[in-house]
């Protein structure tokens, strides 16, 4: 017989390490056994309800919140949420459980559960339970029945296990004898006892077992799947009462996570004013600002439309948080820039919230915000990054850990943790397992082929199980981390909506939900991001206004200067934000920008979208006037006139998809979700067809349609809107701008600024030197800890750049030095108190040269004079002291970078250059001179690997030396046959052709080979990005 | 001491790891700290070494440089056996051996080797040739001092025989640093400052030394340069208890090897006694005649040590009569295992026990002389599902008392589920009920009237999955039989009866 029944005991992926599916596996299950409603009951916690609830609702399903909860006597119980009460109730009770304790423990008292218990039911029972404890649990239970009342009942499970019967006659007792109604449940843990094994596995990662060792911490039999009513009534058979009292229950569940009302916080708002008429006040004045007193009528229109929308929406309170936020950063000093569509706003832009005038540059507001999608509003606010923590524990503050808390970051596995963790359940060699990680790539699934390269026996039942298993826990939550940062701000108690938990970082607080679920649940999100290039700015700012006397801002940065243009058409970009990499060091003398808009359609173009739709060739041969500019069909012209007829921004795709292929706005708008998630959702290829057909059917050709897709797929990796990489150039524009007229100030300040952007110490500070800045080296008795200017074109290096020696440690010689210069070594070594691997150091790299003692002699001397110190004995030093061979020139640049990672002497190749030079190699100012096709031999100094998805397997390496870069370019064929050199050498020679593409030069490789000189240079780590 | 011999067997862990994973001798191989990625790669072999890997990268860094290196850990107990391994075939070689802090190292007292040694490059020679049939690379270096051979052994790979003190000096001050075992961070600094040989090191004053890096590098210096005279400390021989005798006529009769045997072990007995120790293991090993093999080594432990000869030659006696010979005995060998002795007369003034545990060992000794070693065993509860993996069987050592149990009112006795050792195969029940049901135990027993479960045991998927339905029957006769249905052989089993 079929009984009305329903799982309310089920625990998804969320309980994590615990359960074994998917939330939306266990709805789907559901659905397909015949249930109309699930409780989802993760352990102390409710991570993974809005993914039920969007397949629960996808299936006309109801699912029942819930959750098992820890109490901190080590026993669980279950509770569900009744009604939007019980929910909240529910979310307030495990975030005070999670908030005493570490990230990823919980437990409350049972005090604490009757005090929240209104609105929720409570099922006690259960392995853990304490209804089921030797003592007779009379207080505890006492105490439930007078908080829960008839909402609470006694949960009967039945996993077929031996000692059930006795533990069940103990529990129909108790359950009598406390007159609880008995409801009959099992524990779920998988959605299919396929997943048993699975459940094993995650077991064993949970417990850092081994199968073998595991034994009775797994699981003795799969009866922890769902089973459909049949089977349950089947199970209960001698119960069918109890059985159906699960059904009674559900029913009494009406809460539905649709039912959360979200209110955007109030701000504090001026008496007599709505946060409407307050908006409205301040962009107004803000507009002025902008402006001037004369706005143009166009600026007051799309600010009308702006602000209506957004009264319409009831957004007004984020937009007073955003400017609250900003405004709080410019009081404190702190540089901010809202990225992201935010610029496509006139509104942000008024508040001061974007950089880019949206109007001049004719960007959508649409894109930003609209009545008919009515999504939250989405602004990213990057803040310099060194200053973040400032802004993120101010709005803690003004807030309220109660009302704010940042979104979570769900860490799922990938191919290669997977790999780790099931092959050590399994009890592989963890060594072996790292081999064989190794071989996989981020995205890669561990197969047959690369296990059999890795030398494992494929038909070996272990492997088998290593394969079968890392598939199945792919994707799989691991544990939640702290997304960069997204807040949610809520009028309400955020803890009525989610739970909050404690991040693994002091003083964060973090919600229980990833940006997904709080997308998906309509509620609102601060994000704020951390921007090195805005640190850096900062201090050019500064250093500019206190050693210069010169007060430039990013407001009063001269626009369009014809030198700074120049300077980025030669390439000549290193530490410029955005365009300072290889690949964009290589379009800019192609595209050659003359202007701001020249320099946003750089930033975007060398990104995947642009490149894997091969629009980046017809974009350049246009702007050359070596194509002709066309449209595949006139309805195009608007969309794509700027970018002369080739789509290169996001916006471009979704209204080529709006007026080529008749797709709403909102649908369009779905286009640009699904193309961010199209790896892990794989929609898109449902758009395919429909772009496809539509484009086709009014006129335009089918390769023009098919490349539009194929960008459309390439944005899913990474695609720029326009808003966000006109905010972007602005950002490159100003770094471009010091870096053309204030080098040493430029330079000072990127060195300050690290670690940030593309290149090492060493590569900034050689190419300081190229374009003329003087660097000095580190000094105790002029160094400070950052870098310093020094006269007119000069930067000091700053004890920072001593390897090993704390800031703690750099700060204590300058304050000491401050009180009085130091007189000698010995003096120093008195004074500072610093410790031997300190003085080891400073003398390595240099430091005491002032002192006029040569390094040698100073490591040789601080030993000595530490134990002096230490011991207050006086040593006789003539007796114990030697003389050691000065060091050659070429030691003192090794010493160099050994000691900080750069040398301002010389580079390394520069002592080495009379050696090349007989060898017949030229320098990279040389090979820029060569002509195209000349066979060439070179030998550079490895500062970057790069191997870009979208260059079919072509790896890409930066050689410098003394005179500069030089460009390489390996085929896959000679990356694969000389791996080892390609990928591990750090000074390395190339044989092969000249290749000259508008002004860029490139070696393509056809050899690579060890260069023989005499001593090998040291050079700086070099950025590998494969 | 006037000729020293220094052996340097290098890489001695690496060397071991290949001795063990044989198929990894062409392959780039580290030996790592422990099994995990993070673990530290402490040897390196020449293969991997030319790919970029280092000691003291972590293996995950050091795979990321040479892909599919071969790591394994050596364990401590492993280089200790190889170390004992060396000495015994050192021991060969001269009486006198000494082993060094440093691993695979080894000083030999080559003085006197003259009568059986012409040449002492010959004797260098064949001891590099005996470690290498024993699977170790070895270089061996003669010489007048112990820091001139040990430096110069550490540097080459070949062997040398110094014929003066001086030609010696002239050698090793050329020796690089970086070939001795110096602590690492001495050793950069010394680097840094341009020190990288011994004749560097010695142009350093040594108060200057002493001062800046204490006692160890100062220690360093005194015996580069003479001053410092560390005697030769050889480790003791231990001669091997062992004795052997052969017969002239090939002996069937048990009694007869019993005499052999035990007038072996009277005369090794009074060795031990000279040791300070008593027997705790005996092994005899029989020579068959006409090539029929031997028989044993044979294992026996009295229940304590003892050096009663009577005792052992019981337990000798009660394992040479469950012995079947094949073919007469033409060789028995015996060798005994000591421990220090024990105070055992102190226990006469312990008070004695009702139970005399020491008679207890003692026949358990004999039954393990006479049924082997597994014999005697005692049930181990551990944490399993399965009904056989709730306990293992393991071998006692020691008797112990048994724990005052809680007495039961006479009664109300509690029902003991008795576990047959090997389930026993049953029919199935009828397909149909019939007039006679389901008949577990035949007829006697009548057929079952009640039954509970199933009750699932499923698991061990990873090897040999289980998947058994236990349940608890009743027979009309009052029986209660618990019973499995195993679904992968598809057929029922009796695991047990409760009494």
């Amino acid at each position: 017989m079929v009984h009305a029944c329903a799982p309310l005991w089920c625990k998804s992926n969320f309980s994590f390490l615990e359960g074994a599916s998917h939330p939306d596996e266990l709805i789907e299950e559901a659905q397909r056994l015949g249930f109309s409603s699930l409780a989802l009951t993760d352990r102390d916690g409710v991570h993974g309800v809005v993914r039920a609830h969007q397949k629960a609702l996808e299936l006309g399903m109801k699912l029942i919140v819930g959750s098992e909860i820890t109490i901190d006597d080590g026993s669980t119980i279950v509770l569900l949420a009744k009604d939007r009460a019980g929910y909240a109730n529910l979310c307030r009770l495990i975030t005070r459980g999670r908030l005493r304790h570490e990230k990823g423990k919980s437990s409350v008292s049972w005090a604490e559960v009757c005090e929240h218990a209104p609105g929720l039911i409570a099922l006690f029972g259960g392995d853990r339970s304490l209804l089921l404890a030797p003592e007779e649990p009379l207080l505890v239970t006492n105490q439930l029945r007078d908080a829960f009342g008839e909402s609470l009942y006694a949960l009967w499970t039945r996993h077929r296990r031996a000692k059930e019967p006795n533990v069940e006659a103990l529990l129909r007792e108790r359950a009598a004898r406390y007159e609880l109604p008995l409801v009959a449940a099992t524990e779920i843990l998988y959605h299919t006892p396929a997943r048993r094994p699975l459940q094993d596995v995650l077991t064993c990662i949970k417990h850092r077992v081994t199968l073998q060792e595991a034994r009775t911490l797994l699981k003795p039999n799969a009866e922890h799947g769902l089973k459909g009513p049949h089977a349950l009534g089947a199970l209960f058979v001698d119960a069918p009462s109890a059985l159906e009292r699960s059904a009674e229950i559900a029913a009494l569940c009406s809460f539905s996570l649709g039912d959360i009302r979200y209110r955007y916080p109030s701000e504090n708002l001026p008496d007599g004013s709505t946060s409407s008429s307050w908006l409205r006040s301040l962009v107004s004045s803000g507009a002025r600002k902008r402006y001037g007193n004369e706005v143009s009528s166009a600026v007051r229109l799309q600010l009308d439309k702006e602000l209506d929308v957004i009264d319409r929406l009831d957004y007004c309170g984020y937009f007073l948080t955003m400017w609250e936020i900003v405004e709080f950063c410019n009081a404190q000093g702190i540089l901010c820039q809202g990225r992201g569509s935010a610029a496509n706003s006139a509104v942000c832009y008024c508040l001061g919230i974007t950089a880019i005038d949206p109007v001049r540059m004719g960007l959508l507001f649409e894109r930003f915000l609209s009545i008919e999608r009515a999504e939250p509003p989405d602004i990213d606010l990057d803040i310099e990054h060194e200053r973040r923590e400032e802004v993120i524990q101010h709005v803690y503050a003004k807030y309220g850990r109660t009302h704010a808390a940042m979104v979570a970051n769900v860490i799922r596995y990938r191919s290669r943790s997977a790999l780790r963790d099931v092959g050590k359940a399994l009890g592989m060699q963890e060594t072996t397992l790292d081999r064989i990680a190794k071989l996989l790539s981020h995205w890669d699934k561990a197969d047959g082929e690369t296990l059999r390269v890795a030398g494992l026996d494929m038909d070996a039942p272990l492997t088998r199980h290593l394969v079968e298993l890392s598939e199945e826990i792919h994707g799989f939550p691991r544990h939640l981390s702290i997304h960069p940062g997204g807040f949610l701000l809520g009028h309400e108690p955020v803890h009525d909506l989610v739970p909050i938990e404690n991040g693994a970082m002091v003083d964060r607080t973090v919600i229980q939900w990833d940006k997904d679920d709080v997308e998906a649940i309509g509620l609102f999100k601060v994000d704020l991001l951390g921007l090195g290039a805005l640190t850096q700015l900062h201090m050019a700012f500064d250093l500019l206004r206190v050693e210069r006397g010169v007060e430039l801002s990013m407001a009063t940065i001269p626009p369009e200067d014809p030198a700074t243009y120049a300077m980025i058409q030669r390439g000549d970009t290193v530490g410029v934000f955005q365009i300072e990499s290889r690949a964009q060091m290589a379009m800019l003398p192609r595209l050659r920008p003359e202007n701001f808009y020249d320099l946003v359609i750089e930033v975007s173009i060398v990104r995947p979208g642009p490149i894997t739709g091969g629009m980046v060739h017809p974009y350049l041969r246009r702007r050359k006037g070596e194509e002709e500019i066309t449209y595949p069909h006139e309805c195009l012209i608007p969309v794509l006139k700027k970018t002369l007829g080739v789509p290169l921004f996001q916006e471009q795709v979704m209204r080529l998809a709006v007026v080529a292929a008749d797709y709403t706005p909102g649908e369009a708008d779905q286009l640009r979700r699904d193309m961010a998630a199209w790896r892990k959702s794989g929609r898109i290829e449902s758009h395919r067809e429909r772009l496809l057909s539509r484009m086709q059917k009014r006129g335009i050709p089918e390769e023009f349609a098919d490349r539009v897709f194929k960008q459309i797929l390439g944005f899913g990796e990474y695609g720029f809107p326009e808003s966000h990489a006109a905010s972007f150039a602005l950002i490159a524009y100003a770094t471009a701008y010091l870096r053309c007229h204030w080098p040493a100030i430029f330079t000072c300040s990127l060195l300050n600024a690290q670690p940030m952007g593309f290149y090492s110490a060493a590569t900034i500070v050689d190419d300081a030197k190229r374009h003329g800045v003087i660097v000095h080296p580190i000094r105790v008795h002029d160094s400070a800890v950052e870098c310093t200017l020094v006269e007119e074109n000069g930067v000091r290096m700053g004890l920072r750049y001593v390897k090993g020696l704390s800031r703690e440690q750099a700060l204590r010689i300058v304050k000491t030095r401050e009180l009085e210069t130091f007189a000698s070594l010995e003096d120093f070594v008195e004074r500072t108190a610093l410790d031997a691997k300190a003085l080891s150091v400073l003398s390595e790299a240099g430091a005491f040269d002032g002192f006029g003692t040569a390094r040698r002699d100073a490591l040789w001397d601080v030993r000595s004079l530490l134990r002096e110190r230490d011991t207050t004995l006086s040593l006789n030093r003539l007796a114990s002291s030697a003389s050691f061979a000065a060091l050659l020139p070429l030691e003192e640049i090794v010493w160099d970078y050994r000691s900080t990672q750069h040398s301002p002497r010389a580079h390394p190749l520069s002592m080495l250059r009379k050696e090349l030079r007989k060898q017949g190699l030229p320098n990279a100012f040389d090979i820029g001179a060569l002509r195209h096709g000349t066979r060439v031999r070179y030998a550079g100094l490895v500062i970057c690997r790069q191997r870009p998805g979208t260059a079919s397997g072509v790896t890409f390496m930066t050689l410098e030396d003394e005179t500069g870069f030089a460009n390489v370019v390996l085929w896959k064929r000679v990356f694969d046959a000389q791996t080892l050199l390609a990928r591990t050498a750090s000074f390395l020679g190339v044989t092969g052709k000249i290749q000259t593409e508008g002004g860029v030069v490139h070696i393509v490789a056809e050899e690579l080979w060890e260069p023989h000189v005499q001593d090998a240079p040291l050079s700086p780590k070099s950025r590998d990005f494969h | 001491m006037d000729r020293w011999a220094c052996v340097s067997v290098a890489e001695l862990p690496l060397q071991l790891l290949l001795r063990r994973e044989r198929s990894w001798v062409r392959e780039s191989v580290v030996v790592v700290s422990e099994d995990k990625p993070q673990g530290t790669v402490l040897w390196v072999n020449a293969r991997a070494r030319e790919r970029g890997a280092l000691p003291g990268q972590s293996y995950a860094l050091a795979l990321s440089i040479v892909p599919g290196l071969r790591a394994g850990v050596v364990a401590d107990v492993e280089l200790r056996e190889a170390r004992e391994e060396l000495m015994i075939e050192l021991w060969r070689f001269s009486p006198r051996v000494e082993t060094a802090e440093e691993q695979g190292v080894f000083w030999l007292d080559a003085s006197g080797l003259g009568l059986l040694f012409p040449k002492l490059s010959r004797w260098a020679h064949e001891l590099r040739v005996r470690l290498s049939v024993c699977g170790f690379a070895a270089n061996v270096v003669v010489g007048f001092s112990r820091f001139g051979t040990y430096a110069v052994a550490r540097a080459g790979r070949d062997n040398r025989v110094f014929t003066s003190a001086d030609e010696e000096r002239a050698s090793f001050v050329g020796v690089p640093l970086a070939c001795l075992d110096i602590e690492p961070e001495f050793r950069d600094v010394l680097h840094k400052l341009g020190v990288h040989s011994i004749a560097d090191l010695l142009q350093l004053p040594a108060a200057g030394l002493l001062q800046r890096f204490g006692k160890i590098a100062h220690r360093l210096h005194a015996l580069a340069a003479g001053e410092l005279l560390s005697p030769f400390d050889p480790t003791r021989w231990l001669e091997p208890l062992a004795s052997c005798a052969h017969l002239d006529d090939a002996e069937t009769s048990s009694t007869a090897l019993l005499f052999v045997i035990k007038r072996l072990l009277d005369a090794l007995l009074p060795k031990l006694v000279v040791r300070g120790q008593a027997l705790s293991a005996l092994r005899f090993t029989c020579k068959l005649d006409r090539a029929a093999g031997q028989l044993g080594p044979e294992e026996l432990r009295p229940a304590v040590p003892t050096l009663s000869s009577s005792e052992l030659m019981d337990l000798v006696r009660l394992r040479l009569e469950t012995l079947t010979l094949a073919a007469g005995v033409m060789t028995v060998e015996l060798d005994v295992t000591g421990v220090e002795a024990s105070a055992e007369q102190l226990s006469v003034f312990v008070e004695q026990p009702r139970r005399d545990l020491a008679a207890g060992s003692r026949a358990l000794s004999r039954l393990r002389a006479e049924f082997g070693e597994a014999a005697v065993v005692a049930a181990v509860l551990t944490p399993g599902h399965l009904p056989e993996a709730c306990f293992v069987w393991k071998p006692i050592a020691q008797l112990r008392l048994p724990r005052s149990a809680v007495r039961v009112a006479s009664g109300n006795r509690p029902l003991v589920r008795r576990i047959h050792a090997k389930p026993e195969t049953l029919h199935a029940p009828p397909r149909h009920v019939r007039d006679d049901g389901w008949l577990v135990r035949g007829a006697l027993c009548g057929p079952v009237t009640h039954q509970a479960g199933p009750f699932i045991v499923s698991g061990g998927w990873w090897v040999r999955e289980v998947h058994r339905d236990y349940r608890m029957l009743l027979t009309r006769r009052g029986d209660l039989f618990w019973v499995f249905h195993d679904r992968r052989r598809r057929r029922f089993f009796l695991h047990g009866e409760v009494q």
